[in-house]
């Protein structure tokens, strides 16, 4: 059976009439018979918190919304955060209901890493062994972000290599004015 | 096994059943709903 992630602002539709809220109704028939929806864990909260604040439905009525209909559909939940994102990378694009704004993040990441380090190997290197570092292990962090899907761990590696190109910079023109000072 | 099956079956017949007869027109968009609620606890971001 095909699983989709779905986001919980796609399953409170289930329960309300909004926009878009046709298209998640047709979700939730596919699910019935073809798919298996995955979610996070937090997306039980997320959906029952919302429909809280819609204020439409009142204590009786939640408690049965919440006990009996939302109980009983057992949708599926993922351990972390990680396999979520790996299955909405699999999935289609034809599901616009996926989770995946991530992607453009990463790809923004990966731009950012390949402009940095086009302008480091331009720039001197041969008196900075230390300073080199900083980006080639920002690097590798943020490589081990990107495999493990965390980006929190991509943002660390970014800072190393953001905080390495600065030294870079500084120490190239600090130089640079030291040179002209002397010769003048 | 069977009878797992079947009363999960009804249990999804159920909660179809309880879901078409619960929902309602809603005037707020609930996905700015749960957006603010993720811009709350995990910032702009939302990550």
């Amino acid at each position: 059976m095909e699983k989709v992630v779905a986001d919980a602002s796609v399953i409170v539709k289930w329960f309300v009439n909004d926009v878009y809220s046709e298209n998640a109704i047709k979700l939730r028939d596919e699910f019935i018979n073809e798919v298996e929806i995955v979610s996070t864990e937090l997306m039980s909260y997320e959906v029952l918190n919302a429909l809280k604040y819609t204020k439409l439905f009142k204590k009786d009525s939640f408690t049965i919304l919440t006990r009996e209909s939302f109980r009983y559909y057992k949708l599926q939940q993922c351990k972390n955060r990680a396999e979520s994102k790996c299955l909405s990378y699999q999935n289609d694009n034809s599901h616009d209901h996926l989770v995946n704004r991530d992607s453009t993040c990463s790809n923004f990441f990966a731009f950012w890493i390949i402009t940095l380090h086009k302008l480091i190997r331009s720039a001197r290197f041969r008196d900075y062994e230390r300073i080199r570092d900083y980006p080639i292990i920002g690097t590798i962090i943020w490589m081990i972000g990107s495999f493990e899907i965390d980006s929190s761990i991509q943002v660390v590696g970014s800072c190393i290599v953001l905080y390495g190109f600065i030294l870079l910079l500084y120490n190239h023109y600090s130089e640079e004015i030291t040179d002209t000072k002397a010769k003048s | 096994m069977k009878i797992i099956e079947r009363l999960e079956s009804r249990n999804l017949v159920e909660a179809l059943l309880i879901n078409e007869k619960l929902r309602r027109k809603s005037t707020t968009d609930t996905t700015k709903i749960i957006q603010e609620w993720r811009e709350r606890r995990y910032g702009e971001s939302g990550s």
